[in-house]
């Protein structure tokens, strides 16, 4: 009976042994790898057909009775996947402890030993555990779900069994294995390149499948090589391309299958021509226009915007463009679709057009091809594109164990907070934001806490030190005022005062006391009296200028800096500071002209800033 | 043949199954005894008025069983009870496993091979146990034995029983003209006529022999070794060699083999010479049982060091052939020996391989010549008739393998270029293969004079 020779955007397997073509030279070189290696990569882009390659190409090298594949991919977590799988073979089944009939017993036996002890006995075939899409692991997964998978492959190795391990993988992930390849130095020893197919190689496959007897579908008698030909143009289109992706070919070719036949069943014999294939003109992109036309039916049959439809598709797609493998639950749980039974139609309409496959056995729906994905990648919008950005970043600090975890920083709080009502963290995640929050806020008021205590022990020491200041001066006054008639005691203060500023020159000793009372009681922005000098050079037009504030010499150590700011256009450096005490934190400048106003920053070592605009242009005029 | 619902209203599933009965239940519940007889249960079954019966997760309607398969279906006879039973029996002399199991494991199960936890066991101690290259080929059995009953499987089952037969005197006659060659070598002498013949015959056959006529090569080797007073590879064999050869089990049960695989060729098997075939392999197995005392392994490469102050040692690089021969960086294991060995060499061997028979070029390992990891056994079958390339039969993928003469190492190119060159090495080592092959005959057959 013949047969449905297309496999639209499903992989080969061992059943269609008699469509597969164009991988003789791929397959034999990966059966003779098998036999050279416990472990082997199998890697190329997507669509270049490695997964057929594995499962039609080298299945069918095997007899039966030497090749018992597990099919493996990551699921929600590839390790419980493999369990799972390894379980499903028999690998829990209890069977006969047989160590103490070998030599000695041996007990650092792991549960793969068990598991593939048990398998082996129930079917005595050497267990090939094919790892396809591995790419996921390092998608999707954690770096917890990563080591613990590379420790497991490291425990299979060395099982009694005969057992054997093919890992798939799309190349542009090829780097990713490099911590695995440093723990299982074998990995990378014997590996395939599965090549795009170029034109000559597409023309063969589509004259081999369409000239099976087994095919339901033929070519045009005379006329095959221009009609293989054709198809390989109408699908690269415009860009000559050298190779071209199998998807596009399938997809293509059930598309002119259906368009010749209108058999949705798929069992009406047909014959390819020349002329039917020019009728249907330039198709352009294949798969966006048939990802393009099941959207708006499906959108149509469940009476829903097309928006809403593709709002369910994207959530299938990861931030790179792949697959994402998920439940209805988690699709649900992502959406705010009403009613939720649209999200169940839209996803059974896919599974029937083929975008969406369901596994039983994770009960997950996932993109059939990553080309599709690719395709659903790009109806992303810049908002959706950020929270998918923001969904990583979320996702990936969490991953990481409670113990290694960190904590999300304030910058990174900004930036996730404005989508959140986007999408619905999981409990864990919520957790852990809320957790970093509370950790900002409490931050933030211990630093306010530490600002304050620094704050009040300097106000402290202050206090301190005019107090003791004080003291002194108050001994001084004591002294003098005991010694009053001594003329001594009347040196002895002005010796004190020498130096601190004319206005203690020459002053009644007393008054100096009496001043120096009130200078310490009297808050610094008060005493600060601001100073400029103006000089011309000698024989040019420029003048030197130097602006400085005065201080009572015991409040001038409060003082940090001062910052002069020239708000003029003519001055290139904005600002200027001055930072000694001694010269009262002047600041000079040789040049034509002054701004006639600046601004004075005067900043306190407790970090509180006194400014003062300054009138130049009046000071000069009342101090020439 | 199996259908997925039960017709009428009773659930008839069977429970157990011995010479004279088969013990059924009625609807999950009422036992019942049926005499062992395919015209009983159909009779029975009409009484019942059901048409289907259930033998462990199978439905079977009763139209599709035959005397040819009652057997097999109703579990009366399932694939390789006889061979379990009788071969950890027979290998239990050789085999510590096999004495535990079959002395502790099963002490109290007199029918423990009808249980699949103890006969599972009990296959895989036979696999694990006998001679690397027959463990693979029970191996084989086992797993086609496991699976469903189908027209495929019998054909394959077939196929394989006659296959392990056959590498099984292979392996006896490739160590008997090892050992011969290695003799003549040592100490020339003439062969008879027709020792001559049967000879020639195996080293210029252009199709693989056939289980006769390994026997009867084999049975030439014997009188060669025996007339000639040289010391047979297995030294088992002396005690064995009447009872193997004159008009015995063993003779018998290869004749009876020859006969099933031209039922084979003609496509006119059934199920029934199944179970033949597996009681005439049986014995077979049975005799060579002392084969599980024997080891093989593939010599990948041999290393050698020389330090100034101590004797120089060799680096024996080797695999071990068997169920679980592994391909792993690190499976390989090394032996620091004191004398060189054969490269390539494929040793069968009894305690320690130093003393062994090495049996390249009759059986290599082309994962060696090609310098890989992992071993890939292949046993000669026959010569090209056009090229004289040899042909040869690979264990693991059940495939014939040519090998070509390709004259790599020859006057107009220099040993140092061919070893830098691992594409042209691994040319050179095939030649050598070749070479080796036509020297054991040329030296065997006295044919020197006649081709210099």
């Amino acid at each position: 009976m013949k047969k449905y020779p297309f496999k639209f955007l499903d992989a080969y397997n061992q059943q269609d042994s008699e469509f597969f073509f164009g991988r003789d030279e791929e397959t034999n070189a990966l059966y003779e790898m098998v036999f050279q290696t416990s472990i082997l990569v199998i890697y190329g882009t997507s669509g270049t057909g490695k997964t057929s390659l594995i499962q039609c190409g080298l299945a069918s090298k095997f007899q039966s009775h030497d090749w018992l594949a597990l099919n493996i991919r990551r699921g929600n977590n590839i390790n419980l996947s493999l369990e799972k799988s390894l379980n499903d073979a028999g690998g829990n089944r209890i069977i006969i402890n047989d160590d103490h009939l070998e030599n000695g017993t041996d007990t650092n036996l792991t549960s793969f030993d068990h598991s593939l002890r048990a398998i082996f006995l129930s079917s005595f075939k050497p267990i090939y555990l094919i790892f396809d899409q591995f790419e996921e692991l390092y998608i999707l997964g954690t770096k917890d779900e990563q080591k613990i998978f590379v420790e497991s492959v490291k425990q299979i190795l060395q099982v009694k069994q005969p057992v054997k391990i093919i890992i798939s993988v799309r190349e542009e992930y090829l780097g990713y294995l490099y911590e695995f390849e440093k723990e299982v130095p074998q990995l990378m020893r014997k590996k395939l390149r599965v090549e795009p197919m170029n034109l000559d190689k597409v023309k063969s496959v589509i004259k081999s499948i369409c000239s099976s007897k087994q095919s339901l579908v033929s070519l045009q008698a005379g006329q095959e090589d221009e009609i293989a030909k054709a198809i390989y143009r109408k699908i690269s289109g415009d860009e000559k391309t050298k190779s071209i992706q199998l998807p596009y070919l399938q997809v293509f070719l059930d598309n002119f299958y259906l368009k010749i036949t209108n058999d949705e069943t798929r069992q009406t014999e047909a014959v390819f021509t020349l002329e039917a294939l020019n009728k249907i003109g330039n198709l352009g992109d294949v798969l966006r226009n048939f990802l393009d036309e099941q959207v708006i039916t499906t959108a149509n049959k469940l009476e829903q915007k097309s928006e809403t439809i593709w709002k369910i598709l994207k959530p299938f797609v990861t931030l790179d463009g792949t697959k994402e493998p998920l439940s209805i639950e988690k699709l649900s749980d992502q959406l705010t679709i009403e009613p939720k039974d649209i999200i169940e139609k839209a996803l059974n309409a896919f599974v029937n057009s083929r975008i969406l496959r369901f596994t039983e056995t994770n009960q997950l729906y996932e993109i059939a091809h990553d080309s599709l994905a690719k395709q659903i990648n790009t109806k992303r919008s810049d908002e959706e594109i950020a929270v998918l950005e923001v969904k990583r970043l979320i996702k990936s600090q969490v991953a990481v164990k409670n113990e290694a975890r960190e904590y999300f920083t304030e910058k990174q709080i900004l930036f996730i907070e404005p989508y959140l009502d986007n999408f619905k963290p999981s409990l864990e995640e919520e957790e852990w934001l809320n957790k970093s929050k509370k950790l900002i806020k409490k931050q933030k008021i211990n630093k306010y806490i530490k600002i304050g205590i620094g704050a009040l022990a300097l106000f402290v020491v202050a206090v301190f030190i005019a107090m003791s200041r004080y003291q002194q001066i108050y001994m001084v006054k004591a002294k003098v005022m005991a010694q009053v008639e001594v003329e001594a005691t009347n040196n002895l203060l002005a010796l004190v005062m020498e130096g601190r500023g004319e206005q203690y020159d020459n002053q009644d000793p007393k008054k100096t006391i009496e001043k120096l009372y009130d200078e310490l009681s009297t808050p610094i922005e008060n005493l600060i009296v601001y100073r400029a000098n103006k000089e011309a050079l000698a024989g040019t037009k420029n003048y030197d200028y130097l602006i400085w504030i005065e201080v009572p010499s015991f409040k001038a150590t409060n003082i940090k800096e001062v910052i002069y700011d020239w708000p003029c256009k003519s001055f290139i450096d904005k600002n200027h500071i001055g930072t000694q005490q001694s010269v009262g934190f002047a600041f000079g400048y040789r040049g034509l002209d002054n701004c006639p106003k600046i601004n004075i920053k005067v900043v306190l070592k407790n970090g509180k800033t006194i400014s003062k605009e300054f009138n130049l242009e009046d000071y000069f005029n009342k101090n020439k | 043949m199996s259908d997925s619902t039960i017709s009428g209203n009773s659930n008839i599933v069977i429970q157990d199954v011995t010479d004279s009965v088969i013990t059924v239940t009625v609807n999950g519940g009422e036992l019942q005894k049926i005499q062992n007889s395919l015209e009983e249960l159909k009779g029975w079954m009409e009484n019942k008025k059901v048409q289907t019966i259930q033998t462990a997760d199978k439905i079977i309607n009763i139209a599709n069983i035959n005397e040819a398969n009652f057997g097999a279906i109703v579990g009366k006879k399932a694939f390789n009870v006889l061979l379990t039973r009788k071969l950890i029996e027979a290998i239990q002399v050789y085999s510590p496993a096999a004495k535990k199991f079959l002395e502790g494991t099963v002490i109290n199960s007199p029918d423990w091979e009808t249980e699949s936890r103890f006969s599972d066991l009990a296959k895989s101690i036979i696999g694990y146990s006998f001679v690397g290259v027959l463990g693979i080929q029970i191996r084989k059995l086992m797993a086609i034995g496991k699976e469903d009953l189908t027209e495929t499987k019998q054909r394959n089952y077939l196929e394989n029983c006659l296959i392990t037969a056959k590498r099984a005197l292979q392996l006896l006659c490739f160590a008997y003209v090892s050992r011969l060659w290695d003799s003549k070598k040592e100490k020339p002498f003439t062969l008879s006529a027709e020792a001559f013949k049967t000879l020639k015959y195996f080293f210029e056959a252009t199709f693989e022999l056939n289980i006769s006529e390994y026997l009867q090569l084999f049975k030439t080797l014997v009188a060669v070794f025996e007339t000639n007073q040289i010391s047979p590879p297995f030294s088992e064999i002396n005690t064995l060699s009447e009872s193997l050869l004159v008009d015995s089990a063993f003779t018998k049960a290869c004749s009876k083999l020859k006969t099933i695989s031209e039922l084979l060729d003609k496509t006119q098997e059934s199920i029934d010479n199944c179970f033949e075939a597996e009681t005439e392999l049986t014995v077979i197995l049975e005799t060579l049982s002392f084969l599980a005392s024997y080891k093989m392994v593939s010599i990948k490469s041999i290393d050698y060091e020389a330090p100034r102050t101590t004797k120089p040692r060799f680096l024996h690089k080797y695999a071990v052939l068997g169920i679980d021969s592994k391909a792993n960086i690190n499976s390989e294991k090394i032996n620091y020996a004191e004398s060189p060995i054969n490269t390539d060499a494929i040793l069968l061997y009894k305690g320690r391989y130093e003393e062994s028979i090495n049996l390249f070029p009759f059986i290599i390992d082309i994962n060696a010549l090609a310098f890989e990891e992992g071993v890939k056994i292949c046993f000669y079958t026959s010569q090209d008739l056009n090229d004289e390339s040899l042909n040869y039969f690979s264990l693991e993928s059940g495939k014939v393998q040519n090998i070509i003469f390709k004259n790599t190492l020859n006057s107009t190119v220099d040993i140092n270029e061919i070893m830098l060159d691992t594409t042209k090495f691994i040319s050179l080592k095939i030649d050598t293969a070749i070479t080796l092959f036509q020297d054991a005959k040329k030296m065997i057959l006295d044919l020197q004079d006649i081709d210099d």
